[in-house]
């Protein structure tokens, strides 16, 4: 794409041609083979990112969206053709709305979670937060993303938190989604006090649902509205600890099934370990200590009687504990409720926790029922003894999602970073665990790195619908090409 | 006409006891009344009904129609004119035989049910494992299926359970080119538990707010969210409606909640919110319940301005219900609800204290019975307004669709009901609100054919004052479309881009939805 014309669109400055930041698109954490874009634009607005669409539709050019600092995880900032621009949409910052009675906020994609947390704490709102992003992590990325939230009695539906949106299709049409999409513009739309809540619409299709998932390849998000929640008058943080997962899965049940507790996840004790601890040495002194699993959640009253909800679930919770023969601990081997609040709330320090262990890692996310997850983890540790990986490194996260009725399943492979021989053994782990998890009833609903085409090749008509849907929305195929595999029909 | 030998094609794929070309038979499917701009409740009369009992059967009809050019609609339980056929010469896909409760996934929470599960049927089944499901405004008789895929999704226990449209998991669909799609998971073979991906949800092209009424194709299963039911397997009751007797079960709480003004009914609903308790909460007026319940009485307050002042006092009222599972919540809810109130100003009547109220109202609202008396005082009604965005941004439109109506009210077009009739409803917590106002009237009555206007005028206020969209108008279709397109990033223009990559022959009855176009 010539320079001169996004420089025309941007102005020079906004865009680049050095090469150190040109290769470092070029690959990131995941596995995922790519090339250095021929140039990076940073649009301020949301007209600008309009022209460089339509720019990029008459060059037949790709175009790569960006909005979360690094380091990044997933593969889909790794350019696959080597014409390709990256649009760095970190500077696009703005916290454009933000209303307390509403619980809601209206941002732009370069928004962080650590940002906007600290600025809806001041309304007494709270974010609702994935497992300890980076600081720089993009609010609008992570729920488009499909990312997992903490708190799964929120997550209503696979869209939650994410509720509005203004999305510029390939076709160039800027497009704004659910009760955002008027009448009126947005300051019309706050002085009738509407604030971009129902996600619904407009009329008989809901195409954020379409945006959502799609990895940049059907439009590009330039501003969102987000689900905000009540920051907590009162609360109370809990571990219950078990030997197998098998064991937490009857409390887990019935509390979700009542909407129980607030933040509500699993992790095995490599993740815990990982999380908490320091450097290497002392998480593998915690591995030692902790339990082999940890349901972890927390309690809280709002503005009416915060102390009788608190009293009223941790008594609730103690009886389905009890009946489990389980019991819930404010502490637990040494990790205190300060260490476990700070989990909840927070974003991750540097380096990102992941990189603590051991230096590098490798991510395999799913998602599937409760009772699903202990096959998966017999199956995970097969896997790991064929490839002679050591069980006790793979940190395991069991994230409950639509109020329970299915659950992110995340594996995390920690290697030594500096270990080429580790990094493709666990390469290869990563490849045959994929292939017999998936075959085994776990559905990768959010396709990533190297076996992004695998997930549709078991659902060909739903390929096929999606290759009419994506040619619709981007006809040139312009956007971020090669990340969703529509297949030509 | 269909061509026999196409009559015969449609024959071989689901028996010849199971289609009809009967007038008598099909004039059945033509007879809508409820939401019907036109004079005449009788409508398009299709050329032929097919009753199939499977996905295959559906896909054999839908390919035999795409062969040779015949437009289809699914049909599950028939409620309002979406479903009649918008065009003569086509064939109806009768889906009464496909009724069963496939799942009840008790640990996951969710059913997958077939096209002519009613909502009294799941709920019913579902209470039995301590499970419960969103029952729409329509009523229990209504397809559970029809509001995920194909229609609305609003009702009185969305506080708690949310909107049909944001309870679907897995989808089986057939779409208008004959293929078969599952929507998430199951597209996979990996179980009912998702309806999104990989990759983009397809749920964004299936349904928006509203559904495709028929536009796109036919929704054979579907995976519907079930929610927490603390109350007893089975309520034994006696009686029908008002009379029904039954035992409320210690557990539940229903309540009158009354508030003085708009405002202080608007910062209630706030709290209640964000307090996160409640399993039923709707705005029902004063009027509307005079009207729908004791038509006969409401009739004997015209004239009399002292039992209508009396009535206009209360006009802001709730019905709002607690289901908890342990003594320790019920007794946090009851605390809650009743500082909500003293705060607000407000009023708060303890439906246990009237227990035959309170068993009727219990029925009422937990299975939705009480949709059926809106037709009790004329004989029909229909809805304009239908605001879904924050509690707040709902007053002024509420004003705003009263004073319309009252013009219409005065001049003998609609039944006199207080004119403010705006039931409401909010959703997950309050995220956002329903408010949708209704107009009983008397279809006989040649003075009261007006109906469409009100929802005209309320429309066109709406827009002018960019205020919020309306159903009204039938709530979708063309129509719709040309009035809110322009203002709404002409969402129509997408409409059409879809249909046309699903549907480029426009098949799959497009008066609902849209035709294709670029």
């Amino acid at each position: 794409m010539m320079i001169e014309e996004l420089s025309g669109i941007v102005g020079a400055d906004r865009v680049s041609k050095e090469k150190a930041s040109l290769e470092a698109y070029a690959s990131d954490n995941s596995f995922t083979e790519g090339c250095a874009p021929s140039a990076i634009v940073s649009p301020v607005n949301a007209e600008q990112v309009v022209e460089i669409i339509n720019l990029a539709a008459r060059e037949k050019a790709g175009l790569v969206p960006s909005s979360s600092a690094p380091p990044r995880f997933r593969g889909d900032t790794v350019p696959e053709r080597e014409d390709s621009v990256v649009v760095d949409l970190t500077g696009m910052d703005r916290i454009i709305k933000i209303n307390r009675r509403n619980k809601v906020a209206l941002i732009e994609p370069g928004v962080t979670f650590g940002r906007l947390a600290r600025e809806v704490a001041k309304e007494g709102l709270k974010v609702l937060m994935p497992l300890l992003p980076r600081e720089g992590k993009s609010v609008v990325g992570s729920y488009l993303e499909r990312e997992p939230i903490l708190i799964p009695k929120y997550h209503w539906d696979v869209t939650d938190p994410l509720l509005c949106a203004e999305v510029i299709f390939g076709t160039g049409d800027m497009f704004r989604t659910g009760s955002a999409a008027g009448p009126g513009d947005l300051e019309d739309q706050w002085a009738s006090e509407r604030y971009q809540k129902n996600p619904m619409g407009p009329g008989q299709s809901d195409l954020i649902r379409v945006v959502q998932g799609a990895r940049g390849t059907v439009g590009l998000v330039t501003w969102a509205s987000v689900r905000l929640e009540p920051l907590p008058s009162a609360s109370r943080t809990f571990i219950v600890a078990a030997d197998s997962f098998g064991e937490l899965l009857g409390l887990v049940y019935s509390m979700l099934r009542r909407k129980l507790g607030e933040e509500f996840l699993v992790l095995n004790g490599t993740d815990l370990a990982a999380i908490v601890g320091g450097d290497r040495e002392e998480i593998e002194e915690l591995k030692g200590r902790l339990p082999p699993w940890s349901l972890i959640y927390r309690v809280a009253g709002f503005k009416y009687f915060p102390s009788d909800r608190v009293s009223y679930q941790v008594n609730d919770i103690g009886d389905l504990a009890g009946a489990e023969g389980l019991e819930p601990c404010r502490s637990l081997a040494g990790v205190s409720e300060e260490d476990i609040g700070g989990v909840l709330d927070g974003t991750s320090g540097e380096p990102y926790w992941k990189f603590g262990y051991l230096g590098g890692f490798a991510d395999i996310f799913l998602i599937a029922t409760l009772e699903m997850v202990p096959s998966f983890l017999e199956l995970m540790e097969e896997e790991a003894k064929k490839a002679e990986y050591p069980s006790g490194n793979i940190g395991m996260y069991v994230q409950p999602i639509q109020q329970g009725r299915s659950c992110h399943v995340e594996f995390t492979l920690y290697y030594d970073e500096g270990d080429e021989g580790e990094r493709q053994k666990v390469r290869g782990l990563c490849d045959s665990a994929i292939r017999r998890l998936m075959d085994s009833g776990g559905f990768f609903s959010r396709p990533f790195g190297p076996w992004c085409e695998l997930p549709f090749d078991r659902c060909p008509d739903t390929a096929m619908l999606l290759g009419k849907i994506g040619k619709m929305l981007d006809p040139d195929g312009i956007l971020n090409p090669g990340k969703i595999p529509y297949r030509v029909v | 006409m269909l061509d026999d030998a196409v009559y015969r094609e449609f024959e071989e794929v689901v028996g010849p006891d199971n289609i009809s070309r009967e007038p008598a038979i099909l004039d059945g499917y033509t007879y809508q009344i409820v939401f019907n701009p036109t004079p005449s409740p009788w409508l398009n009369r299709p050329a032929a009904v097919a009753l199939p009992c499977s996905t295959e059967e559906v896909q054999g009809i839908v390919k035999v129609c795409n062969r040779h050019h015949v437009r289809f609609k699914a049909h599950s339980t028939g409620w309002g004119v979406f479903n009649a056929p918008g065009y003569e010469d086509m064939i109806i896909l009768d889906l009464r035989r496909m009724n069963r409760i496939l799942q009840i996934d008790e640990n996951n929470m969710f059913a997958l049910v077939e096209p002519y599960i009613t909502c009294n049927q799941l709920q019913a089944e579902a209470m039995k494992k301590g499970l419960n499901c969103h029952i729409i405004g329509a009523g229990p008789n209504t397809s559970v299926l029809a509001s995920c895929t194909s229609v609305g999704g609003v009702g009185w226990t969305g506080i708690s359970m949310g909107y049909n449209c944001r309870n679907v998991l897995g989808v089986e669909w057939v779409l208008p080119t004959g293929e078969v799609v599952r929507l998430g998971s199951p597209g996979s073979g990996d179980g009912w538990f998702s309806g999104d991906g990989p990759g983009p949800s397809l749920r964004g092209i299936m349904r928006g707010l509203f559904g495709a009424m028929g536009g796109l194709g036919v929704f054979t299963r579907v995976a519907v969210k079930l929610f927490n039911w603390p109350g007893p397997k089975r309520i034994d009751a006696r009686g029908l409606m008002f009379d029904i007797k039954a035992e409320v079960p210690e557990n539940i709480k229903l309540y009158i909640l009354l508030f003085p003004d708009m405002q202080r009914f608007l910062d209630a609903t706030y709290d209640l919110g964000d307090a996160e308790i409640g399993w039923i909460h709707s705005r029902n007026p004063a009027g509307m319940l005079f009207t729908f319940l004791f038509p006969g009485l409401m009739r004997e307050t015209a004239g009399r301005p002292a039992m209508r002042s009396a009535m206009e006092s209360i006009k802001h009222m709730v019905s709002f219900g607690i289901a908890a599972s342990s003594p320790g919540e019920l007794a946090y809810q009851e605390k809650v609800v009743r500082e909500v109130i003293a705060r607000n100003d407000g009023v708060l009547i303890d439906m246990g204290k009237l227990p035959q109220f309170e068993s009727f109202m219990l029925f009422g609202l937990m299975r939705s019975t009480l949709s059926a008396f809106v037709f009790r005082a004329g004989g029909n009604f229909a809805s304009s307004l239908v605001g879904e965005e924050t509690t707040d941004s709902g007053a002024p439109q509420v004003d705003l669709g009263v004073r319309i109506k009252q013009e219409y009210i005065d001049k003998g077009a609609l039944i006199d009901d207080m004119a403010d009739t705006v039931w409401g409803s909010i959703y997950e917590n309050n995220l956002f609100a329903h408010y949708e106002s209704l107009m009983t009237f008397d279809s006989r009555d040649p003075r009261q054919q007006e109906w469409i206007k009100v929802d005209e005028e309320v429309v066109d206020e709406l827009i002018d004052r960019k205020w919020g969209i309306g159903i009204g108008l039938s709530g979708a279709g063309t129509v719709v479309h040309k009035k809110f397109g322009p203002h709404m990033c002409n969402y129509d223009k997408w409409q059409r881009r879809i249909k046309k990559a699903l549907d480029p022959e426009g098949l799959s009855d497009p008066i609902g939805y849209t035709e294709p176009g670029d």
